[in-house]
């Protein structure tokens, strides 16, 4: 058919080598201020282009606070691994506005506009099916298997609601490390000793229960014009490709977001979800609602967004999935005896991350 | 003795009339093609009075030999005129004939009724014209012949790419382009997302394209026009046409109903053959691609001083296609796209005693486009659907005094009708009905042009139009926070109340300077106003598109355009060359905030930032229209860029600097060879290769949750390669049998000879473990290019003529 290319078809989508036009000292700003004790951070970073390699750097010794626009209290968030935190037990509630401030060591104050945490709505149902051809996936060339995640439910009639889903999936972690051409010793993977004869890799057991944490691979948004006030019912919030054969929990997160977080989330989605296809918006600069205090022409990207948020988890048995998983299983080797330099090692502790956690996700079903 | 010299005297004048009477000469013809050139084979060949003749050989040669003497000749060949001359043969004669086409023995009432016709529709001073003859030998993509691919050939007209809802004319936009078919609008001019344009194929007579001196007719868009005329069917005896081919079909008629009074042409064109799609490809599952349209064309002639003629036009789309994006907010598994045009044209001209004319024309324009959703959970469909309706009354009187002085006066009244959408839940509880009021508006005009050959060297026109343009009620004025974007009021306009008003005078001005025999130089300035715009934030728009008039927020866009050409004849005329240099500053220009969504919005005001616009270049055409070898180069150097202006840093674009609008091709060549090797086989071969589209890249990545975001401050800083193809079509025509009635031939059709890959589109993905590494390397994002096309495309056309 002549014009099958025309329409849609694979080879016309080639992955080509990445060009940019890197500038130096372009600022962004992370902030997040959550319902949920622990989640809140602020992030600082700025590009740079060090030996002819463009990098983004962590900016420290930041003076950042974060104040209640209507009672005045004020909290100084703590420098901690390349971000700045409030005490654990912070969080915000529904109702409150907050202002984020963030004075630099050099001098440069940046403020946010004031952001009101909305109160979350609750989602009453969720339901996960299976798709052999869930979504195309460029880089591959082919369909995609896996479980789309729907929900329902009940747009609050009198307000404006803005959502933004986010959602992290759980899988059981049988090996925590595994070290090519390398050795697991006192916690990281230490390089072969020279002339050794060792294979080229080795899986090491994890030493507790450990899951496996991945996020959303897309931007899922829904402003309520057209459902304002009803019950929406099956919307799909999350595409879990089948990576592994293993069981998961998915846990979405559902948030109300602000008209203006909603239009920077609107931005976002542009940037990373539409670019594809012959109706692709124009790039757009990334910018919300933070400015530099002195200079209102100065670029800020990024946002202070404080926001409530749903959770609902479910539990999705994948064992009886025939189609091939998209990760490639190794056969799994362990150091023999006397084969390794001694201490050997045969497992690995299961290291909090943002990427893994040995705390039972809720609703897990042991199989 | 006297007897016997009596008999030698009269043996010798027989002897030397009979050497007198015997004595022969070859007499030769060579017969030729007037439009061509080429000699013409099985032309025939009959003298008199020896009832003897032949026919041409496949050189349009025919000798025979003759006795001296005075001999009546016909030549005669299907298709042409006949050929008649009296020869006096008394030498060695070889006889050059050049046979023009006939046309159709018309009666005396359809010639005039014709003249009128070409008079009143012959293009204006500074149009770029295309015939149907022109269109159907350029290659085209699958064997389609195509009216808005044809004109992107011509200098100073481009698209968006092999996927373009439009045309973009000398760096415009693609809606600042006023297409008409006979006289109304045309708002969705492609089928099928941009591949094919809307017009039937076969009814077609001209493509006019104004985008310099534009008549003062014309209004309603700031760059350009392209009148698009339909044929009249100004025919004796029925004719059939066609075509099949692997796309669509296609049909017409043009026949007499009541002699010399009714005419009737009707064609028609469907495609219908995506049910072959999975065939090629697994991913094409989901790919629906259905289209169709149609033409119909009555000339009624009540006297011999006035004719009535209708144009109906309908065209109807169907598609769905996973290389759009979805529409955000509604709860769907697909997008289906489903739009239609349905236009009609009533014209009554009547033609006075001292030759002038009056024409008036009643003028409809429909278009209807619907997206339909079916719904995940059920079998349901949510329909979005929105439509414009143009209504137009123009009457127009032109007289020419002599032949030095010609002037037309006209008045145009508009009506826009535009209903932004509604969207009709079906039975889904979880979607509201919503339906946001019409918008109504108006526009009336006063024009007139006067051209003057002032001296022998010198031509002057000079044309002025006067728009008055109103946006009535109902109508909500609503004013916004900037900074949170709350709705801090609104004003409520009843319903026939006075919005706003624009009003906008418009001089048309050229003249030609005869500097010689072959050489003239053109100056030209038109200033133009538009006040329907098509709101969209995206390289070409999706026919579901909104449009928009100006409105108390959304001002009307305006340019300025100034031309200078140099026009010089080569080759005893045939060959044409073109220097063309061209300023258009404009004001108002569509720009979009980041993010914008115009999908039943009802205050899309609050997306929408007017900036300016400024668009330059040098065009250089060469044309040769007829030889054995004919037709065109043109290379192009141009600019062209936008500003907006923006007070709030995150809703700048380029933070308010100039950048390349998407339709900035600083080089452009096109070059279209046909060659007519003989009345069987045309040849055509088109290339064109341009600078690539300006698009973004990023200037910085940062990580966002788990996303690798673009930071861009930029816009289109960086180009696509460079666009080139080839393409190439032989025409056979299959039968040298005469006198048929039926003639056809087949069109082969390679587009994209050489597999170029053109990039449509560049954009950034998220990196997915170790694919593609060796492309990417160590970029934190992936990127990939999509084309439209990576093969030649094949076609097979036939067509056919019945009469």
């Amino acid at each position: 058919m002549a014009y099958s290319c025309l329409l849609a078809t694979l080879s016309c989508i080639d992955p080509v080598e990445p060009e940019f036009e890197i500038r130096e000292g372009l600022v962004f700003i992370e902030g997040i201020a959550s319902t949920t004790p622990g989640a809140t951070f602020v992030s600082v970073r700025i590009s740079a282009i060090e030996f002819t390699v463009s990098v983004v750097n962590f900016i420290a010794g930041a003076r950042v606070t974060m104040s209640n626009t209507v009672t005045g209290d004020e909290i100084v968030l703590m420098e901690l691994r390349d971000a700045y935190v409030p005490p654990p037990d912070f969080a915000v509630a529904p109702g409150e506005t907050w202002e984020l401030d963030i004075l630099l060591a050099d001098g440069t104050h940046y403020r946010s506009l004031p952001e009101t945490v909305l109160k979350a709505v609750e989602m009453d149902a969720i339901k996960a099916t299976y798709d052999p051809r869930l979504f195309f996936r460029d880089d591959s060339g082919d369909f995609v298997p896996g479980h789309a995640v729907y929900i329902d439910y009940k747009d609050p009639a009198e307000d404006k609601n803005y959502y933004y889903w986010n959602f992290r999936t759980f899988e059981n972690l049988d090996f925590c490390e595994k070290c090519r051409f390398s050795l697991y010793r006192d916690g990281e993977c230490i390089a072969n000793p020279p002339n050794s004869n060792l294979r080229p890799y080795y899986d090491y057991k994890c030493e507790s229960e450990c899951w496996r944490i991945r996020f959303p691979e897309t931007i899922t948004i829904l402003d309520d014009a057209f459902t304002n006030g009803n019950e929406v019912l099956q919307f799909r919030v999350a595409d879990l490709p089948l990576y592994t054969r293993e069981d998961l929990v998915v846990q979405i997160q559902q948030f109300s977001l602000s008209p203006t977080a909603f239009a920077y989330y609107q931005v976002l989605q542009d940037i990373l979800d539409d670019t594809k296809g012959f109706n692709a918006p124009p790039p757009a600069a990334l910018i919300g609602n933070m400015r530099n205090v002195e200079n209102p022409e100065d670029f800020v990207f990024g946002r202070f967004t404080a926001a409530a948020a749903s959770v609902a988890t479910l539990f999705i048995d994948r064992s009886a999935i025939a189609e091939t998983p998209l990760e490639i299983s190794e056969p799994v080797i362990t150091e023999g005896f006397g084969e390794t330099p001694a201490p050997q090692t045969t497992s690995a502790p299961c290291s909090e991350t943002r990427f893994r956690t040995a705390i039972r996700p809720e609703d897990w079903i042991d199989q | 003795m006297l007897r016997q010299s009596s008999c030698i005297v009269f043996f010798l004048m027989v002897s030397l009339w009979s050497y007198v009477e015997a004595q022969d000469f070859t007499l030769s013809f060579e017969v030729l093609a007037e439009e061509s050139g080429l000699p013409m084979e099985n032309a025939q060949i009959a003298i008199t009075p020896c009832a003897c003749g032949g026919i041409s050989s496949d050189a349009g040669r025919f000798s025979i030999l003759l006795a001296s003497g005075t001999y009546q000749v016909t030549i005669t060949y299907i298709g042409y005129k006949e050929y008649t001359q009296t020869i006096d043969l008394t030498s060695d004669r070889i006889i050059k004939v050049v046979m023009s086409e006939a046309e159709e023995q018309l009666s005396e009432v359809v010639v005039r009724a014709k003249r009128i016709v070409e008079n009143l529709e012959s293009p204006q001073m500074g149009a770029l014209q295309l015939t149907a003859r022109d269109l159907r030998k350029i290659p085209a993509a699958v064997g389609e012949f195509d009216v808005l691919r044809g004109m992107t050939l011509l200098a100073g007209v481009n698209n968006a790419g092999e996927i373009s809802n439009g045309l973009s004319v000398r760096g415009g936009s693609l809606d600042q382009n006023l297409i008409l078919l006979d006289y109304a609008p045309i708002f969705n001019p492609t089928h099928l997302f941009g591949l094919f344009s809307v017009f039937t194929p076969d009814v077609l007579a001209t493509v006019d394209l104004y985008r310099a001196n534009i008549p003062a007719r014309y209004g309603g868009r700031s760059t350009s026009v392209l009148d698009v005329k339909v044929k009249n069917p100004f025919v004796e005896k029925t004719r059939i046409s066609g075509g099949v081919g692997l796309v669509s079909s296609r049909l017409a008629i043009e026949t007499p109903v009541i002699k010399d009074k009714l005419l009737l042409l009707a064609g028609g064109r469907a495609g219908f053959t995506d049910f072959l799609l999975p065939l090629v490809s697994d991913r094409l599952d989901n790919t629906k691609a259905r289209f169709y349209d149609a033409t119909i064309k009555l000339v009624y002639l009540p006297t011999k001083d006035d004719q009535i003629s209708f144009t109906g036009f309908f065209s109807k789309d169907f598609y769905q296609l996973d290389l759009v994006t979805k529409i955000k907010n509604i709860n769907a598994e697909t997008n289906q796209y489903d739009f239609q045009t349905l236009n009609g044209t009533l014209n009554w001209t009547h033609t006075f005693a001292n030759q002038a004319n009056l024409r008036t024309l009643l003028i409809s324009s429909d278009y209807t486009p619907k997206t339909v959703f079916p719904e995940s959970a059920n079998s349901n469909t949510i329909t979005f659907e929105s439509k414009i309706g143009y209504l137009g009354f123009v009457s127009e009187y032109s007289n020419a005094i002599d032949n030095s002085l010609d002037y037309y006066l006209g008045t145009q009244a508009s009506r826009y009708q535009i209903n932004p959408g509604t969207l009709d839940p079906g039975t889904a509880s979880s979607v509201n009905q919503v339906d946001l009021a019409t918008e109504t508006s108006y526009e009336f005009a006063g024009f007139g042009n006067l051209n003057w050959k002032a001296s022998e060297n010198l031509i002057l026109s000079g044309g002025l139009r006067f728009n008055h343009f109103v946006f009535v009620g109902p109508y909500v004025q609503a004013t916004f926070n900037d900074t949170s974007g709350i709705l801090l009021g609104t004003k409520v306009f009843g319903k026939g109340d006075g919005v706003k008003t624009y009003n906008g005078l418009e001089p048309r001005l050229g003249a030609t300077i005869q500097l010689g025999e072959a050489t003239s130089l053109k100056a030209s300035y038109a200033r133009l106003n538009q006040y329907l715009q098509n709101i969209y934030n995206t390289t070409t728009p999706l026919p579901t598109s909104r449009w928009k008039t100006a409105d108390p927020h959304i001002l009307p866009q305006k340019s300025n355009t100034y031309g200078l050409g140099l026009y010089q004849n080569l080759s005893d005329n045939s060959i044409e060359t073109v220097l063309e240099g061209y300023y258009r500053k404009s004001d108002h220009n569509l720009t979009y905030k980041p993010g914008a969504d115009f999908f039943l919005q009802e205050f899309l005001e609050r997306d929408v930032v007017q900036g300016q616009g400024e668009a330059y270049g040098v065009e250089l055409s060469f044309k040769k229209a007829k030889g054995k070898f004919n037709g065109w180069f043109n290379y192009t150097w141009s600019r062209s860029f936008l500003r907006s202006r923006n007070e709030k840093l995150g809703d700048r674009v380029n933070n308010n600097k100039w950048y390349p609008s998407d339709f900035d091709r600083p080089h452009v060549f096109n070059g279209t060879i046909n060659f007519e090797g003989d009345k069987y086989n045309t040849w055509s071969f088109n290339f064109t290769g341009q600078s690539g589209r300006p698009y973004t890249v990023a200037n910085s990545v940062f990580k966002l949750e788990e996303f690798d975001v673009p930071i861009y401050i930029d816009r289109n800083n960086v180009r696509l390669r460079p666009y080139h193809r080839l393409d190439f079509s032989w025409r056979l025509a299959y039968s040298k049998k005469e006198n048929r009635r039926w003639m056809g031939d087949w069109t082969f059709t390679i587009y994209n000879v050489y597999s170029r890959r053109n990039p449509f589109n560049l954009y950034y993905s998220q990196r997915n473990g170790a694919e593609n590494s060796d492309v990417f390397l160590g970029s934190p994002l992936g990127t990939y290019e999509l084309s439209i096309l990576n093969s030649p495309l094949f076609a097979v056309t036939y067509n056919f003529v019945f009469q």
